[in-house]
């Protein structure tokens, strides 16, 4: 493992390719009627989508503007290592767990909403598992 | 794992910021360093004895 600096330059280019990319995405999905109340019952998956590409415009200029340096080491590259793999146990443990219970009595949720509160859920997750393993190490 | 890095970085009146930045890590790194939470890579290892102006790692870094 090595320690590295990742120049905000350069990861800024990759940023501004992937707003682009989620809301050129956001105008599609809007534009063809696709995924229309489908988050949450609320709104539709493209203003989401447009919403947060917004949101990170604003913090990419921040980023930009205070010419921030984020350092990535080896102890964060663990921690994100470590955290990805209790996630990813803990999904498929969830799963197996969802299987289960969809066994016993049939999930009725729609697919698309089902599909959005997991990714929510693994997100948290993730989120929640790092910053606990950032105090233990 | 023990280290002597704070001791030694007193000694030669150095900030963790200051440390973290000459070894290019971040301060939280250096703090979970010193607090013997985090056991460095070697190549980390031998950064910071450098930048502590230490001749060898066992100087700075003691396995209990």
């Amino acid at each position: 493992m090595t320690s590295k600096k990742v120049v905000t330059k350069k990861s800024m280019i990759y940023r501004v390719v992937f707003i682009a990319v989620l809301m050129v995405a956001g105008l599609l999905l809007n534009r063809y009627n696709i995924g229309t109340n489908e988050l949450f019952g609320h709104s539709t998956v493209g203003n989401y989508l447009i919403y947060i590409g917004f949101v990170m415009i604003l913090v990419t200029s921040i980023m930009y503007f205070t010419k921030r340096e984020k350092i990535i080491d080896e102890r964060i590259e663990m921690l994100r290592y470590k955290a990805g793999t209790l996630t990813f146990t803990v999904f498929i443990f969830v799963a197996f767990a969802i299987i289960i219970l969809d066994g016993i009595q049939p999930i009725t949720m729609r697919y698309s909403l089902f599909i959005s509160y997991a990714i929510c859920a693994i997100l948290v997750f993730y989120v929640a598992a790092y910053k606990i393993l950032e105090r233990k190490y | 794992m023990k280290t002597k890095i704070r001791e030694f970085r007193k000694e030669q009146k150095i900030t963790q910021e200051e440390l973290a930045s000459m070894v290019e890590v971040t301060r939280q790194t250096i703090n979970s360093l010193e607090q013997g939470k985090y056991n460095p890579s070697l190549e980390l290892a031998y950064k910071v004895t450098k930048a502590l102006r230490k001749d060898k790692i066992e100087d700075v870094f003691i396995m209990d």
